[in-house]
């Protein structure tokens, strides 16, 4: 059984969407680029053109490149949004003997529907070579006035394209699914849908997982491209007062300014002024014209006032239709690249006095929506397959109060993570194991899940020990943290609840917290990491002069004493650097054993140990560091 | 029902359940296989995409500084060192692997060219790219950026 797609065939642009696993994820076209525009054409070699490819040449090729073909489907001839739509089109549209849509392609005529298989075909295409598995079916998205005819044509463009098309849904609807608002229960959804070309507004109400429409209305003609034009008429206009000169008589000029214009819309929705700067954009007699202005938020909001003023008439209208108060309305999604505006975004929170829904893209949120309901008509996404994450790291506390994480944050449960720690004294015969929740690299900071002990552990030197952590977390997010010592088998656990855990709030305030303080903790972790590692080199260096003994000259032995002297001192104060330092030095003394105890031995000498002697053993003239790469990664320390 | 049979139904339910849910494992395991295979081969895509992003980013300098030289008055020296900095920018971009697409006197080819006129032109043949209004570029196989042509009516 193949995947189901989901499909977004937008008016300007088209969108194709599948779940992978539980997540929705944007099906790149050939080209590599998420969106495809929704231009067909037949070159001079009737060649069939398709996307970005037929965009590029649209302007030489103008009859037979279609574009905007949705503003026909379903429609009649004398349909007012077609006669609206005649003038603005190139290519050549009649009606067909019962008054339904044709447009000419290379001599050809074809109903909308084809054209529409036409897009949808390189999307299937597309699909099929990304997923590397055929593609059979599909959800297809619909504005949510279309009537019966409309959404048949749609249907048939998806037959003629090869796809079962197993539902169509309204995009309002696809966008609520993409934010997860089918779980609400009897609420009412708006959905503000800005788009490259159109408008939309539509009212649902949602209960039980089902939609419906109340109302709808909009401005076929109102979208990101409108913008575009008020930025270019003024930065031709300006031009033209301080040059003279009319950038809108030459095509070339036109265009960089067309790029330039978006290219400032879209950075004005981050930053609060833009330079644009076009070098050589046009010259006169006197010689080459620069056009070199800062465009500002405030003044780009002024510009296009209008046009957000606009949108908001339809919406009186729709929630008028629906017999509502914008204030009865429960949840705002916004859907369309130009939502991104803040200005947008501010007339819609004005108006519902409420925060709209944001997160998902909103270029590609219907076509999200759509793969989700496919996902669930293709059984993929049954209530017992969509997984948890744990929403904080889980660690356990190990030598010197640091937390040593087991499970990172937003790991999809359920999972298991198992390590081996030891004892941090000789002859250690229990280990605490107390399990944390949070982001804090300090024990302390964190959330106390639970404590417990294991005891039972044969007397041995610190770090020789093994005792195997394991973290498991099952499905229902129940913890089940285990220590058992290899040596015996003995083990110990405790069950953790999710509930014992932190709530939605607390998590958040965790995660700022961590943020805010990541640095302080970060130097406080160094310093405890610092100490760790002089505690191991003490000993260590204690543990080979005990261990040679007489061996080593006094000497050697009285600058081994100092060193770990010098390292005593420094260990428990606040100076990172200073403790690194002694450890450091106390290393170097310590290595000065082995050279004398090598000198030791006149006729062995001149070798290097890997030099291809006999010997198959070196003797270990350095403390063992734990940090050096072993299986021993924190150490557990005693109750 | 007596127990037997109760029991039996059980068992069947649980015998479909089982199944059901071994399948969705099964599933789940090949997805997984399937999507660590698409990764991997994804991976050299990856940086070479996010290379033709960044380049395409720097771009328009590059077509700035060909328009500067494209106006340079005769006899001005020092703008030999802004052909130099040019020559640098080019060179770098080529090391990346960066081409840029010939366009001069080809046949207009929508998947490299962007018409953005068409004119009557004497000396050429009709669909023929009569001038490179922006270059265009590739990284590879991908064309970053078509270029920007007029082409003959």
């Amino acid at each position: 059984m193949s995947k189901i797609i989901g499909i977004d065939l937008g008016t300007t642009n088209s969108v194709g969407a599948v779940m992978m696993g539980a997540e929705p994820v944007v099906i790149p076209s050939a080209e590599g680029e998420r969106l495809v525009p929704s231009v067909v054409a037949v070159n001079k070699n009737h060649e069939r053109l398709v996307g970005r490819v037929a965009r590029n040449q649209a302007i030489i090729n103008s009859e037979n490149t279609i574009f905007s073909i949705k503003r026909f489907m379903g429609r009649k001839y004398e349909d007012p949004e077609v006669q609206r739509t005649l003038p603005r089109i190139p290519y050549t549209a009649m009606p067909a003997e019962n008054g339904d849509m044709r447009v000419m392609l290379d001599g050809k005529e074809y109903s909308p529907p084809e054209v529409s298989a036409m897009i949808l075909a390189k999307i299937k295409r597309d699909a099929e070579a990304y997923l590397s598995e055929t593609i059979t079916q599909a959800v297809i998205t619909v504005p949510a006035y279309f009537n019966d005819a409309q959404r048949n044509a749609t249907k048939d463009a998806g037959r003629i394209a090869g796809l079962d098309v197993l539902r169509i849904i309204n995009e309002p609807t696809a966008s609520s699914l993409a934010y997860g608002l089918d779980k609400k229960k009897n609420e009412i959804i708006a959905v503000y849908d800005l788009g490259g070309g159109t408008f939309d507004i539509s009212i649902l109400d949602v209960g039980e997982g089902v939609f419906q429409v109340r109302s709808t209305s909009g401005d076929t003609f109102l979208g990101g491209d409108d913008f575009d034009q008020c930025i270019i008429d003024y930065l031709v206009d300006e031009f033209k007062k301080d040059n003279g000169i009319d950038l809108r008589q030459d095509k070339q000029s036109l265009q960089r300014l067309k790029e330039a214009a978006e290219k400032a819309k879209i950075e004005l929705s981050t930053m609060m002024q833009t330079e644009i700067n076009l070098p050589y954009i046009t010259a006169d007699a006197s010689g080459p014209k620069h056009l070199v202005m800062t465009l500002t938020r405030a003044k780009m909001e002024q510009l296009t006032g209008d046009l957000v003023e606009r949108t908001l008439g339809p919406v009186r209208q729709a929630l008028a239709d629906a017999g509502l108060n914008p204030g009865d309305v429960n949840e705002v999604v916004m859907v369309g690249g130009m939502t991104r505006m803040p200005a947008v975004q501010e007339a819609v929170r004005r108006m519902f006095a409420k925060e709209p829904h944001k997160g998902v893209n909103p270029d590609e949120v219907v076509a999200v929506g759509a793969a989700i309901q496919a996902g669930v008509l293709g059984g993929e996404v049954k209530d017992i397959l969509l997984l948890d994450i744990t929403p904080l790291t889980l660690s356990i506390e190990t030598l010197g109060g640091v937390a040593t994480p087991q499970i990172e944050r937003n790991t999809t449960i359920p999972t298991r993570k198992s390590q081996i720690f030891s004892t941090a004294s000789d002859s250690q015969t229990q280990v605490e194991i107390h399990v944390l929740q949070g982001e804090r690299p300090m024990a302390v900071d964190n959330k106390s899940l639970g404590k417990f002990i294991l005891d039972g552990i044969p007397p041995a030197p610190r770090s020789i020990p093994q005792i195997e952590v394991t973290f498991d977390i099952d499905a229902n997010g129940i913890l089940k943290v285990t220590a058992q010592d290899k040596a015996t088998n003995r083990s110990q656990h405790i069950n953790i609840t999710a509930s014992s855990g932190l709530a939605k709030e607390e998590v958040e305030k965790m995660r700022k917290e961590a943020e805010a303080h990541a640095e302080e903790d970060k130097k406080r972790r160094d310093l405890i990491d610092a100490r760790n590692t002089a505690d191991a080199s003490v000993y260590g260096a204690e543990k080979v002069l005990s261990e040679l003994g007489g061996k080593v000259p006094d000497e050697i032995k009285a600058n081994v004493r100092a060193a770990v002297d010098e390292v005593k001192k420094v260990k428990d104060g606040e100076d990172e650097q200073a403790i690194r330092k002694a450890v450091d030095a106390l290393s170097q003394t310590v290595q000065t054993i082995g050279v004398d105890a090598y000198q030791q031995k006149p006729g062995e000498g001149g070798t290097p140990p890997n030099g291809g002697g006999t010997q198959s053993e070196s003797p270990d003239s350095e403390p063992k560091q734990p940090n050096d790469g072993d299986v021993v990664d924190g150490e557990v320390k005693d109750a | 029902m007596d127990e037997f049979e109760a029991l039996k139904k059980q068992l069947e339910e649980n015998q479909a359940q089982a199944a059901e849910y071994k399948d969705g494992w099964q599933r789940a395991v090949a997805d997984f296989q399937n999507y660590k295979r698409r990764t991997d081969a994804e991976k050299a895509e990856t940086y070479q995409n996010a290379v033709g992003s960044i380049v395409r980013r720097y771009l328009p300098i590059l077509d700035d500084l060909e328009r500067a030289l494209a106006a340079r008055p005769a006899d001005l020296a020092w703008a030999d060192g802004v052909e130099l900095i040019y020559r640098k920018l080019q060179t770098i971009l080529e090391a990346e692997g960066v081409k840029r697409i010939e366009a001069e006197g080809q046949m207009f080819d929508p998947n490299f060219h962007e018409a953005i006129s068409q004119e009557p032109a004497e000396g050429y043949e009709s669909g023929q790219v009569t001038a490179i209004v922006q270059n265009g570029y590739m990284l590879g196989e991908r064309v970053i950026r078509p270029a920007m042509v007029r082409v003959a009516q």
